[in-house]
Order: C-alpha cells, then structure tokens, then sequence
C-alpha cells in the first residue's frame, strides 16, 4: 500500500509533539501513544528524546495507518 | 471455535471447555474451581452487565468464545517481575486479555507504570482487575479466601498474586480494537489538578491551579462529589482515575495511578440519555468482550440500568492497554 504519511523529518510531526498541533483522536491507541510521547518530551526535550519519540509514533502511525487516514488528513492538512 | 458471550452454568461452560476451544470466563471461585483443565483462563466475580442491566449470580459464569478466525497463541502468567513484557509477548496482528486480581502485585506494577511499556499501545490489550463476592472480600486479609483471584485453565492454578493473559492472533485481513467509554464529563469550573512525584496510587498533596493543597482535605471541605473521578485528557481520548470510596484524613489511595505530568480535572455524570443505552452504540457483529466498572453500577445505577453499562462482568480496575476508572472497555474486531 501507498503511504499517506509524511516523511518522519515533515515539520509537522514536531508540531503534533510539541503540542503546537492539538488533535483529538478517535482511536484509544493513539491518544494514549501521542499523548505519551508529548509528555515525554515535555519531561526532556532534547534532540535524542525527540528521535525515541518520533520513533514511537511514526511506527505506531505505519501500523495503524489505514484507521487513522481521516486523523492523518487532519493532522497534515 | 465458535464466538460466544452469555452467562452458562457450570456444566455448560465445563461441556464448551473440553471442546479444546478458548474462553474467557469469569464468575464466583466456587464455580470456577470446579471447571475442568482447558484453553480458559478465569477472573473472580459474581456481578455482570447484562443487557446493560446488573445481575449478581453466584452460580453460573460468564463465558466468551472466540470466532473461528481467532487463534490462542499461548496462556500465559506474570508475576510482578514479568508483567512488563506481556505486550511483547503478544502477537504482532492479534489482541491479548489480561486479568489481574485487585490489589495484586502484578497489578499495582500495571497501573504505575504500564504507560511506559515499551510495545504497549502497539498490541491490543483489553481486560480487567478482578474482583468477588463483596461482603467476603477482606484486601488486607492474609487468607486466599478473601481476595479476589485469576484462574489458569491449562494448569487449573488458582492465584490471588499474579497476572493472567490469553494471547490470540488474528489473520492478515482483521484487527482488534479497543474502545472504551465514560459515562462522565469534565465539569465546566474544575480547577487543574497537577501531581509532584510520578506513578502515584497513593495521594496527599496536589495542586490545584497552580496552587498547592491537600487534596483529601479539599475534597472533603470543598463537598467535592468523589463519587465521580476525576479525568484525564490524553490527546482527546478520556481516561478517569477513580476516587476510594471514602476519604477521610489528609491522605487517600487511589484506585488508579496518577502521573505528575499529566492535567486531570473534577467530573460530573454526562447528561446525554446515549451514556444509559451503551448497547445500541456498540456493534454486535464486532463486539467480542468488555466489561464495565462495578462502581458506576453501585453509584449510578439509573432504572436498573448501568451507565455504560456492556455486556460482561462488573469489574474493579478496566485495562484498555492501561488501567482505567469508572469505565467501560471492550475489544471489537474489525475488517483490516
């Protein structure tokens, strides 16, 4: 399957982390995964927690991908 | 394997046990315990959600089978020390249940620090912390009996100190979902409760706003309803944490942990009539199991009906990856 998702380094994913784009998900999974990783980088916000949690959740988002293309669309308008 | 989800005597579930096939059981110790070896796994307790209606039965059991597709991995238990990697040992595409009796160490290891479990969100994982019969149930008695339990079918070991979980796969063309719902809402003029120190069950200081207080005491001076809990918002995903079911004194355990990084807020019951007809919410077709907070039917009870209420046992402690309050959880499996 073709991705939808932007490439790990797209500014945007750094923005969902930061909390300077809010989303509110439908899927469990996902909040609790985002909601993690933002709260870790909010606990150390250095360059290497950033690379664990871009990790996480780009992972998390090739996973469940399919189910979350309407958030993704949202997300990276 | 057939999918089944009611509530069966103890021949019936015994007659489905020794067909080899999976279940997820959960009833009384003494009807438990007389269940024959097999691919099941058990959690104590006498109270169920059925029809989104309460029903204590001390003498039938509640068992879920699985659709065909569906396929056990493994049975496993954990112990405090290897609670932690049940979500690595789940399988890639499938869904783990795990059930974990309350005041466990197992459990208390899950609710303090399963949001840091490296693969957690990744794999399914839905179940609940055990309970039983509440006028027996004594947690700080040192006699078995008192305390709730989980059943291992496969060894008929029954515990009161360790975690049990069922791992299943699933084929390429499905996958597991875990849901859950709260019947409540943040209220409108709730200060922002905030927590020094990480992973706390139990609690003293809070601050509120900013502003330091204790926060049992604030409660109690302030009428706060702690009936209610109060409610975390993880990226637009609701998660309670519930208060014990009396605070007295400058100190309080709480039934889930808090997080010194996270915001929680005061709650108050939603008013929308859906939170009293959960059953029309969920899709049938899907729904393989779930179960709903035992509180919420001993305090919110409304016509007989239970907020929220799905059909399965009336729990302790709900695990949708991680432990929640007053809510119900449930796994529904989809078209991939």
């Amino acid at each position: 399957m073709d991705t939808i998702l932007p490439s790990k380094d797209d500014c945007r994913w750094r923005d969902l982390l930061e909390s300077k784009i809010t989303h509110n998900f439908s899927l469990l999974a996902a909040g609790l995964c985002v909601s993690r990783n933002i709260r870790m980088l909010k606990r150390k916000n250095t360059e290497e927690t950033y690379q664990t949690a871009i990790e996480d959740v780009y992972m998390f988002f090739q996973k469940y991908e399919k189910m979350l293309k309407n958030d993704i669309a949202e997300i990276f308008k | 394997m057939v999918s089944i989800s009611k509530l069966a005597s103890a021949e019936e579930a015994a007659k489905l046990i020794e067909t080899g096939n999976a279940y997820l059981i959960s009833g009384d110790e003494r009807v438990l315990a007389k269940l024959p070896k097999g691919n099941w796994i058990g959690g104590t307790t006498c109270y169920f959600s059925i029809g989104g209606k309460a029903v204590e039965d001390r003498d039938n059991v509640f068992i879920t089978g699985f659709p065909e597709f569906v396929k056990m991995k493994c049975i496993k238990t954990y112990s405090e020390n290897f609670i932690p990697s049940v979500a690595k040992d789940a399988c890639e595409n499938g869904f783990s249940i795990l059930l974990m009796p309350a005041g466990s160490e197992p459990s208390l290891q899950y609710a303090q620090f399963s949001p840091m479990y490296s693969d957690l969100f990744f794999r399914p994982i839905i179940g609940w912390i055990t309970g039983m019969y509440l006028p027996d149930w004594n947690p700080a008695s040192p006699h078995k009996e008192k305390r709730p339990k989980v059943f291992n079918g496969q060894t008929g070991e029954c515990e009161i100190n360790v975690a049990e979980a069922m791992h299943f796969s699933l084929p390429a063309n499905k996958v597991a979902v875990v849901k859950t719902i709260s019947p409540f809402k943040v209220k409108e003029n709730s200060p922002v409760i905030t927590f020094e120190g990480n992973n706390s069950l139990i609690v003293k200081e809070a601050y509120l706003n900013g502003k330091q207080v204790n926060l049992p005491k604030y409660i109690i001076e302030n009428n706060i309803d702690y009936r209610t809990p109060m409610q975390a918002n993880y990226s637009g995903i609701p998660i309670n944490v519930s208060f014990p079911s009396e605070i007295q004194g400058d100190e309080m355990l709480l039934r889930q942990a808090v997080f010194s990084d996270v915001e929680y807020r005061f709650t108050e019951m939603a008013e929308q009539p859906d939170t009293y007809s959960i059953n029309n919410l969920i899709d049938k077709e899907k729904y393989i199991c779930g179960c709903t907070c035992i509180f919420n039917h001993l305090t919110f009870n409304k016509n007989g009906y239970i907020p929220c209420g799905v059909d399965g046992p009336l729990t302790f402690g709900e695990i949708a990856y991680q432990i929640m309050g007053n809510a119900s959880t449930y796994l529904e499996l989809e078209e991939a």
